[in-house]
């Protein structure tokens, strides 16, 4: 089931909120965990019922493996546990994958049937990971298990994340913290769910009518003008953005609503001043959990082995930073798919950290005193330079073919040559370039001048844990929501326009054919 | 009282209000919403209960024998008629046509009026019945209405798309649907009971529910409020084709031009045969039905006793060809040998085909992926095949 479609809107949400709030009213505590529960498994059977199977099963085998590691905390298990969990992931998410590479590489035709891929099954596979490297290390304790089934199938977070972690989250199901429905919560919640929904259904998607004819013409080697593949690569950054922070913003103000906090996702990335922010600003808590149980115990290790074998600074360079730096990056690219490009995309952002961290040995080498003090114009710099290489990346990220990704880079530098006249030729940006344009100013504005959702919000939230870092955003802003009527009248209409758009276009106008 | 629990009342209250303001606000807006929709109803698909007529609107009837006897045809300014209710009562009135055509969008220029004509040398006149997101359920309503026409044409052109050999590819037809069953019945379709095998009211209600709701249509609805819901017919004078006029014109033989804006940015547009909507109705390995075939024969058989049947195929455009993994090629090379081979087996005249190599058409004669111009159009008769 999905956030945007009528039947969540109409049915499932207000029906779990309203058995929620009955039951949490009365003080069946385990009762109301148990809606929840089977409300989520409802919310993600309604795709395909079979998957529910796979869900508790995966909670089960877990919660089974971290019974033994509390009792017995031994390498052993835990790595049955991982590579139980790695196994799922890697047969549901990558055989496919593995095996086509294979084929090339060895020359065969093994040719396995299509697995179609569970949703959310990188999200659980990880939260749950994390939670039996934690209670091997002796940093998590036993759970109630119907507490734990609710940490792993939460509705809001089940499907498209945030990756949340069983030590903000399991406390917050506690007897006396996860009650009734309060007011306060309801009304936070419900407008980030409004803030999330527009992003999602008004902004992502019309903006996607312009990035995606000129992908699909590069990857079948059409050569973009100039202007037609900046144009796509910035219809499908503000794309993806509105959409991802658009699903987290729902998430987060799904789990307001029941009283939940939910780590907060993206903290205007657009804004940030060099691409090390900007990896602490843009899928935050992907980038928590790789920095946590990949770079960290990688570059220690390291680190230590540098430092014992006195290997100076080159090493540490290549081993404590270098290595563990793409290491990670690699890893955190392939989790988004099972495709080349997709590493590719964390290889380049592996490469953007390593250089970005040179660039500050650079600096760091120069005299305080002797340094350019960072002003208005810097800041512009660094904003500019980052984002132009997010959105290089994200070109990577978006074409589905290596071939299709530079044919685009390649317009992009110019190579195709930059003509003024016919600028936009193709799809919908060539029959609507001003449109296109406008969509492209439009977001640009609202990422750069308007406050994210934590500062306009959820600062305001008594519940809100602020999980990302806060330091990196003035919290200070002008715009702050507060439950007004005027408020309460732009969120309605907000609501009410991304509702009136979930069905796109109209099967009844004559002229849609 | 304490103070902290004086805040949180005083609290809760401005949060209460918040939210009944939200909620309450939400639901007049969607109301609002889909009243203008449903009294507005552009298209006129929703039912006439609480609903005004104009004394000024011209009944179907009237509309229909204004067009037929129409210099120029009808601009199509504002949202006059449902296009299936225009055309629907057009299948009906009596013309001297000597052939119909069904069909979708890309034959709704199929012409006898225009200069450039298409199939003149199977039909010396004709009326277009093509529809929008025609599909073959489509057919058989039209069919229906044919044979309540007291001087029916001769000839039945049935335009076949990609996706024409599948029931259940768009769900316009359903307003129709007692039509529907009636030809179904008509043509002895009976190893089950065609109502039951095709009735989707639940889906055409649940649409038409949703329709009430939806962006675009409001949008519709808004322009017509606007223009105080004018639903006035006005008449084209004698103007340039290849041109058009402001808005689409239904010419005396019920085919269409399409608006000088859309001929204009036709012009503009590069087509590239990937980013448009080629692959529109497509739904990969499901090219057609045996189902499908099996009532598609039924039906040319009936129709084989009181006229002549003629298969048509129109072209893609060649860039969508040049991109052959796409699923549009693979239905167009399946549905076309499936056509052959049903037209072989029921002796039926085969005319163009979906590959504008075979028929000459030139790239310049496309407005977009899958919508030739009249000038292709007139060529189609290049290829055709007698079984």
């Amino acid at each position: 089931m999905l956030y945007n479609s009528y039947i969540f809107i109409f049915l499932f949400l207000p029906i779990t909120l309203l058995g929620f709030h009955l039951l949490g009213k009365k003080g069946h505590h385990r009762l109301t965990i148990g809606w929840l529960v089977a409300a989520s498994l409802f919310f993600y059977g309604w795709w395909n019922p079979i998957y529910i199977a796979l869900l508790v099963g995966s909670a089960l085998f877990n919660y089974a493996a971290s019974f033994v590691l509390l009792n017995k905390p031994n390498k052993f298990f835990l790595s049955l546990g991982i590579l139980g969990n790695l196994g799922a992931l890697v047969y549901f998410k990558y055989a496919n994958f593995f095996v086509d590479n294979i084929n090339i590489l060895l020359d065969n035709n093994i040719i396995l049937e299509q697995i179609i891929l569970p949703l959310g099954i990188s999200f659980f596979t990880f939260q749950q990971i994390t939670y039996l490297v934690d209670t091997y290390l002796g940093k998590s304790k036993e759970y109630d298990f119907l507490q734990y089934c609710l940490f792993v199938t939460f509705f809001p977070q089940l499907i498209a994340g945030p990756i949340v972690h069983h030590k903000r989250m399991m406390p917050q199901f506690a007897k006396g913290v996860l009650e009734k429905l309060k007011l306060e919560n309801l009304a936070a919640g419900i407008t980030t769910f409004i803030i999330g929904l527009f992003k999602k259904v008004v902004l992502a998607d019309n903006i996607a009518f312009f990035a995606t004819p000129g992908f699909n013409a590069a990857e079948h080697g059409f050569n973009l003008t100039f202007f037609e593949a900046w144009g796509a690569a910035l219809a499908y950054t503000f794309q993806l953005y509105f959409d991802f922070s658009g699903y987290s913003d729902m998430a987060v103000g799904l789990g307001l609503m029941f009283g939940i906090a939910l780590p907060i996702n993206f903290l205007s990335p657009f804004k940030t001043k060099n691409i090390s922010e900007f990896w602490r600003c843009w899928h935050i808590s992907l980038s928590k959990f790789i920095r946590d149980y990949l770079y960290y115990p990688i570059s220690l290790s390291l680190t230590r082995y540098v430092l014992n074998k006195n290997l100076g600074n080159i090493g540490i360079f290549i081993l404590g930073i270098f290595t563990p730096t793409m290491f990670a990056f690699f890893w955190a690219g392939l989790w988004h798919g099972p495709a080349w490009h997709f590493v590719l995309f964390g290889l380049l952002h592996g490469t953007y950290i390593v250089i970005y961290n040179i660039w500050i040995k650079i600096i760091s080498m120069i005299p305080e005193d002797k340094r350019i003090k960072k002003n208005n114009i810097t800041n512009f710099i660094g904003r500019f330079i980052t984002f132009t290489a997010v959105i290089f990346s994200l070109v990577i990220f978006r074409a589905e073919t290596i071939d299709g990704a530079s044919n685009i880079i390649e317009s992009m530098l110019g190579m195709n040559g930059i003509e003024f006249t016919d600028m936009f030729q193709i799809g919908v940006f060539g029959a609507l370039p001003k449109t296109g344009i406008a969509w492209i100013i439009l977001s640009l504005l609202i990422v750069n001048f308007l406050p994210n959702t934590q500062q306009f919000i959820l600062n305001q939230s008594k519940v809100f844990i602020n999980w990302g870092d806060a330091t990196l955003n003035e919290l200070n802003q002008k715009i702050k929501w507060k439950p007004t009527s005027y408020w309460g009248i732009f969120f309605a209409i907000m609501l009410t326009v991304s509702v009136i758009s979930f069905s796109g276009t109209s099967e009844f106008l004559y002229f849609s054919f | 009282m304490s103070n902290d629990i004086k805040n949180n009342l005083t609290d809760n209250k401005f949060f209460l209000l918040y939210l009944k303001i939200i909620i309450c606000f939400f639901f007049v807006l969607i109301l609002t919403v889909a009243l203008i929709n449903y009294k507005i109803d552009p298209e006129k698909v929703y039912p006439n209960y609480f609903k005004s007529i104009k004394s000024e609107e011209l009944s179907l009837i009237d509309f229909t024998e204004k067009l037929v006897q129409s210099d120029n045809g009808i601009v199509m300014k504002n949202y006059i008629w449902n296009e299936r209710d225009i055309f629907y009562n057009l299948a009906g009135y009596p013309t001297d046509a000597e052939c119909a055509v069904l069909g979708s969008s890309p034959a709704t220029q199929i012409s006898s009026f225009r200069s450039n004509k298409s199939l003149s040398k199977t039909c010396s006149s004709l009326i277009n019945l093509a529809v929008n997101g025609g599909a073959f359920e489509d057919y058989i309503v039209m069919t229906e209405s044919i044979l309540q026409n007291k001087n029916p044409p001769k000839t039945i052109i049935i335009s076949i798309t990609p996706w024409t050999l599948n029931f259940n590819r768009d769900p316009r037809w359903l307003q129709y649907k007692e039509n529907f069953t009636t030809m179904m019945n008509k043509i002895q379709y009976n190893p089950y009971s065609a109502s039951k095998r095709f009735d989707k009211t639940d889906s055409y209600n649940i649409a038409l529910l949703k329709n009430l709701i939806n962006l675009e249509y409001f949008m519709s609805s808004m322009d017509l409020l606007i223009s105080k819901n004018d639903r006035s017919i006005e008449f084209a004078n004698d103007f340039n084709h290849n041109l058009g006029l402001s808005h689409s014109v239904v010419l005396p033989d019920g085919s269409r031009i399409n608006s000088n804006e859309y001929i204009k940015s036709s012009l503009k547009r590069k087509v590239d045969g990937i980013s448009g909507h080629q692959n529109y109705k497509i739904i990969p390995g499901k090219w057609y039905s045996e189902n499908t075939i099996e009532v598609f024969t039924q039906f040319v058989l009936y129709l084989k006793k009181n006229f002549k049947v003629v298969f048509v195929m129109i072209p893609y455009h060649h860039e969508v060809w040049n991109f052959s993994e796409q699923p549009v090629v693979t239905a167009m090379k399946i549905v076309e040998l499936k056509v052959h081979e049903i037209a072989k087996s029921l002796k039926i005249q085969v005319i163009g085909s979906f590959d504008p190599k075979k028929i000459n058409c030139t790239s310049e004669e496309f407005y977009d992926e899958r919508h030739p111009k009249d000038l292709c159009l007139t060529k189609l008769e290049n290829v055709h095949l007698s079984y």
